[in-house]
């Protein structure tokens, strides 16, 4: 299918992938004129840092031996044991190569201790990390009470080290929960930057709302926090396990094992949308947690006319050294009355061939291996391939790709793909089954 | 009186460059000046043979030399004795083509000459081969443009066509020219016209049968047949290049097949892990071409069962090291 209108509506509805793990890095950005700055922090705000400054911290990830940061992010006390909620995506150098990383916290007044890793909610982006123990004991943020949810546009303060220039505190705006996430998180609209990932949002009181966990790139202070409620039932959970040693791919699989039997339950559960073409049923999904955009475009030059829809999922898993766990559909009409059917044809199959299989570098997957086929669906036949990869850390995950041709025109037709990111063989089957059976004519055809 | 023999050095060609009539025997050949033919070779002995007759024929005696004398595929050491064959032998001493025809040889009847008959000849195939070309140039432009562009882009596709051809046979008729003094250019023309059309044609229905019977080796392993065109076409251009070596041309050709068929398939290996060189057929024909069956989804889900095993043993296996560390670099 043609490549470059796939790949603008994806930027257009998800410029906010990945740039979470930019959050966690410092990047240097040019410096504001004085002038700009933002107005004068309000009183509360002022009184919100002054409580949350001692148990605010900063989590780097430090190249053993070496001494120097490889990435920066914030953290906060959750318990007067030492206990340190931050995102995974903060940590998840060190998780995945303990042996290469150490992870060491900084306070306000710029103490810097060792720091364990405890415990992981990948599919949350969070991590439960424990400080050493110390005779006295820490002080800690309280979460928000789960049942008394702030009103939209309520006052907030995000807390964090931004860029690694110090820390601050943020204010901006409470607005509910972002549409469209698989997994809820908080809509703030607020600054986010780069190295707050994993500080705290609070409200006007001092208790948890959130943690900082991304921002849209393509907007201004579109920011998102992921609930309070996850972070405190991670502390419930981890609260005595055992710090982990060993690189965390094993508890990353188990995690994303849970996600893909979500994830393909409620897609299948959800459905698709009907009436998306005069002559077929062609699969766009119902879309609650998907976006889908779609346009179409008149040949200039007397050629191909064509129609292309795409949906694809804000929410990705961020495993680390790659995301997974997202799913995506995308289907272009074709209209060929104007060329005749050989030269038609000639278009089709440059459209059919244009596709690329290859996601990840050989280190995480295998090269592709497909099946190819006639389908019939009820009297309309199809072309299909399946192309399967295997992830090499995560055992029995894959990345499955459908692609979909119809050929019962001579001038005409319909090309479809489905992506699905990050699920074991039989939920691979699932899904590549309901995608083709979602072709076929349309009841007024 | 009549000549016993004749002897002659030849060119690199083959065209006979120097002719000695031979009144006498012996007939001595070596790089010292007493020899009755002196050949300036560093790589031919002072002496290096003689020829001599007695009862049973004409003989050839090799002389005191390190390099000996090849005769034919033969090769004779120093001292070693070879009987004069019933027609004109091919004598290499050093790095000198000689023969010897004997008056005793038969002659062969002359050669018409058939040099404007030929050319008229080739006139016309050539006229076919340009033809035929033209129009599958033509065809596949039609194919790939949109109606409106389609005089512009057809003009650009001649011109690079016709400049394509010069500059590829314009090189083969400066390697011929070289090699056997004459451009050969008619035939450098045919074979790549040659080598076009049967590409082209097997290419399309090799992509047809593919696409009508549900084929996929057969468009992934088309390179085989497309290496053996080029490589065809490789043995005749050089046909008009060592016209008199027809074992080494041969021999020149079949290893590019193999070597360019061995790095095909190599680079496919490194992309796919397959022998093949796409990942799945991607032709697509009008619906009437299509002969083979459709399958229902199940019967299609079931052809996706191996994948698993084969998936997972591949992963298994470790990630090349110059692939390694690939995801810290984003970092």
């Amino acid at each position: 299918m043609n490549k470059s209108p796939w790949w603008s509506a994806v930027a257009l509805a998800a410029g906010l992938l990945w740039s979470a793990p930019a959050l966690a890095q410092t990047a240097p950005l040019p410096a504001q004129p004085a002038e700009d700055a933002a107005p004068a922090v309000s009183l509360s705000a002022r009184k919100v840092y002054e409580q949350a400054r001692s148990q605010l911290v900063q989590i780097r990830t430090v190249l053993k031996g070496q001494a120097s940061q490889a990435s920066v992010g914030s953290g906060f006390f959750v318990s007067d044991q030492g206990h340190i909620v931050t995102n995974y995506h903060v940590v998840s150098q060190a998780a995945l190569k303990p042996d290469r990383y150490d992870l060491v916290y900084v306070t306000a007044d710029g103490r810097e201790a060792a720091v364990q890793l405890l415990m992981l909610d990948v599919l949350h982006d969070l991590a439960l990390l424990k400080a050493v123990p110390r005779s006295e004991p820490f002080d800690a943020l309280s979460f928000r009470a789960a049942g008394k949810p702030l009103g939209q546009g309520e006052r907030m303060y995000s807390l964090g080290n931004p860029l690694d220039v110090g820390f601050a505190v943020i204010e901006g705006n409470y607005n509910g929960l972002a549409e469209r996430s698989f997994y809820p998180q908080i809509f703030f609209a607020g600054s986010l930057s780069a190295g707050m990932s994993g500080g705290p949002a609070l409200d006007q009181e001092g208790r948890v709302i959130g943690v900082n966990v991304a921002r849209r790139v393509d907007g201004e202070q579109v920011s998102f926090l992921v609930p309070a409620e996850f972070a405190s039932v991670l502390l419930q959970r981890g609260r005595d396990a055992a710090p982990i040693t060993a690189p965390v791919w094993p508890i990353v699989g188990d995690q994303l094992m849970t996600h893909q039997a979500l994830l393909t339950d409620r897609f299948i559960r959800q459905g698709w949308k009907t009436g998306t073409h005069p002559r077929y049923t062609v699969p766009v999904p119902v879309d609650r947690f998907m976006r889908c955009w779609g346009r179409s475009e008149t040949s200039r030059t007397g050629g191909l006319d064509f129609e292309r829809s795409d949906c694809a999922m804000d929410t990705r898993i961020f495993v680390g050294e790659f995301n997974t766990g997202s799913l995506r559909t995308g289907h272009e009409s074709y209209d060929g009355s104007k060329l005749g059917s050989l030269r038609f044809a000639k278009r089709y199959s440059q459209s059919f061939r244009n596709e690329s299989f290859q996601r990840l570098s050989s280190e995480h997957q295998t090269k592709p291996q497909c099946h190819e086929d006639y389908v019939d669906r009820d009297g309309l036949p199809l072309r299909a391939v399946v192309c399967l990869r295997a992830y090499k850390k995560l055992p029995k995950l894959y990345d499955v790709s459908v692609l979909v041709a119809t050929l019962d025109q001579s001038k005409a037709g319909v090309q479809g793909r489905f992506d699905v990111q990050g699920v074991n063989y039989a939920n691979a089957m699932k899904l590549t089954r309901h995608y083709l059976e979602a072709y076929g004519w349309a009841r007024s055809h | 009186m009549g000549a016993l023999a004749l002897i002659e050095i030849l060119d690199r060609d083959g065209s006979v460059r120097h002719a000695q009539k031979v009144l006498s025997w012996p007939l001595r050949v070596g790089r010292s000046l007493d020899n009755d033919l002196v050949l300036d070779d560093p790589h031919v002995a002072g002496h290096h043979f003689q020829v001599n007759a007695n009862d049973d024929g004409v003989y050839l005696t090799v002389g005191d030399t390190v390099n000996g004398v090849g005769i034919g595929s033969q090769r004779l050491a120093a001292g070693e004795r070879w009987q004069a064959a019933a027609a004109p032998s091919s004598i290499v001493v050093g790095r000198s083509h000689l023969r010897l025809r004997l008056a005793e040889h038969p002659l062969p009847a002359e050669v018409p000459l058939r040099h404007t008959r030929v050319l008229a000849q080739r006139v016309t195939s050539i006229a076919w081969l340009v033809l035929v070309n033209l129009l599958l140039l033509v065809f596949a432009t039609y194919l790939a443009s949109d109606p409106e562009p389609l005089p512009r882009t057809l003009a650009r596709d001649v011109m690079s066509g016709v400049a394509l051809l010069f500059a590829w046979c314009g090189a083969w008729t400066l390697l011929s020219k070289l090699f056997t003094r004459q451009g050969h250019f008619a035939w450098h023309v045919r074979v790549l016209l040659t080598a076009a059309i049967v590409w082209q044609l097997l290419d399309g229905l090799m992509t047809l049968a593919a696409f009508a019977f549900s084929w996929p080796w057969l468009t992934g392993h088309s390179y085989v047949l497309e290496t053996a065109v080029a490589a065809a076409a490789l043995y005749f251009h050089l046909q008009a290049v060592e016209p008199h070596r027809p074992l080494v041309t041969r021999a020149f050709a079949a290893a590019a097949f193999v070597v360019g068929l061995g790095l095909t398939l190599w680079g496919n290996w490194q992309r796919s892990e397959s022998t093949s060189s796409e990942l799945y057929q991607a032709a697509l024909f009008p619906p009437s071409f299509r002969v083979a069956k459709t399958v229902d989804t199940d019967h299609f889900l079931e052809g996706l069962e191996p994948l698993e095993a084969s998936l997972d043993a591949k992963a298994k296996k470790p990630a090349d090291e110059d692939d390694a560390g690939g995801g810290e670099e984003e970092e």
